[in-house]
């Protein structure tokens, strides 16, 4: 399987790189590899922005997972919007946010390439429409698209430490796909799933690849579910990806070779990892 | 007449990209980039969207990328916009 592509943002030197790194596959991604990551670079205060190898593919599978650390708790956050969409279609798995910077910082990153702004640069004029997704700090809250935002003020916190004002982050990649038939197939059965969603469709701002249009969306979640938020599905969608099956057939159909037990036994490398870090 | 797809109803639209996302599966990938249907979030207001449509789009199924829209924004029209 192809390593894990994490972009790795030292906000103290405003340097980035992209590290490829194998050694995370076995954590499938979202907040088991999340945790992972943050047990490998805690010494530098990161935040951790993860998501799983279904988003962008899959319907439901809609949110990405940030990692930090609260008062010596290690806390998952879950936030939809269009961001996971734009992790994925910028050749991502995962973004460290490092260290802090020593004056206020808006990132601009394009398929993974930084610029470092500065505080009189205007997000809403970085990136490119129709395929960004912008996160800032604004309304004295942290907000995705000006309109999601993050469960409790954990990570408002974090970012006005860095001295981080937010992030544009912009995907231009496609990614081919062999069997159509198959990939469809999938696609409509998840769909045929769609009353097994445990929230009521509405007419709020929907995540993307998601068509419930909830009022609960703008939320985000805390914790939950090891595997589904390893995806990262949605928490409402937990009846659909907590099954082994579908996942099973999900991952192998874009080439992933997860064993059945390691996705069964995901739950305990989570909790192992979290060992590591206390 | 040739058949082509019109966003009709674009304050219906939430910003979900399932249309999106089946104009691509349509093209055999998944991205954004290269879309015959592109969906813009106005930056100040995360509210509203506005739904573009490229003339190409008639060279894929139309209907199946109407169908997919649980918004019903997009609507069949002729292309010379009848």
């Amino acid at each position: 399987m192809e390593p894990k592509r994490v972009l790795y943002i030292n906000l103290s030197s405003k340097s980035s790189s992209i590290q490829y790194m194998p050694e995370l596959v076995d954590y499938v991604g979202g907040v088991t590899m999340g945790v992972k990551l943050f047990a490998l670079y805690k010494d530098v205060d990161p935040v951790v922005l993860s998501i799983g190898p279904l988003n962008g593919y899959f319907p439901f599978v809609s949110k990405t997972c940030f990692v930090a650390e609260n008062e010596g708790v290690i806390e998952d956050l879950y936030i939809g919007g269009s961001l996971g969409f734009r992790l994925r279609f910028s050749g991502l798995d995962a973004i460290v946010l490092a260290g802090s910077s020593s004056e206020a910082v808006l990132l601009d990153i394009l398929d993974g390439k930084v610029t470092f702004m500065d505080e009189t640069a205007d997000s809403s004029a970085l990136g490119l429409p129709g395929k960004r997704s912008v996160l800032a700090l604004s309304r004295g809250g942290l907000i995705l698209d000006s309109y999601f935002e993050f469960p409790s003020g954990i990570l408002e916190k974090k970012f006005i430490a860095k001295k981080l004002l937010g992030a544009v982050i912009t995907g231009t990649k496609t990614f081919s796909i062999a069997d159509i038939g198959k990939y469809t197939e999938l696609f409509n059965q998840i769909m045929g799933e769609k009353d097994r969603i445990k929230v009521a469709p509405g007419s709020h701002p929907s995540c993307s690849g998601c068509p419930m249009g909830c009022t609960l969306s703008v939320n985000g979640e805390i914790g939950g579910n090891i595997l589904v938020h390893s995806l990262v599905a949605c928490g409402f969608a937990e009846d659909i990806y907590s099954n082994l099956g579908t996942v099973f057939a999900c991952l192998s159909f874009l080439g992933y070779k997860y064993t059945h037990e390691q996705l069964e036994t995901l739950a305990d490398l989570f909790s192992r990892t979290l060992k590591e870090i206390a | 007449m040739a058949k082509t797809i019109k966003a009709s109803y674009q304050s219906r639209c939430f910003g979900c990209e399932m249309c999106l996302m089946e104009c691509q599966r349509q093209m055999k990938k998944a991205g954004l980039e290269g879309s015959y249907i592109r969906v813009l979030r106005d930056a100040k207001n995360g509210l509203e969207f506005r739904v573009y449509v490229d003339p190409k789009i008639r060279e894929l199924n139309i209907d199946r990328i109407i169908k997919v829209c649980v918004r019903q924004v997009l609507e069949e029209v002729d292309e010379d916009g009848a």
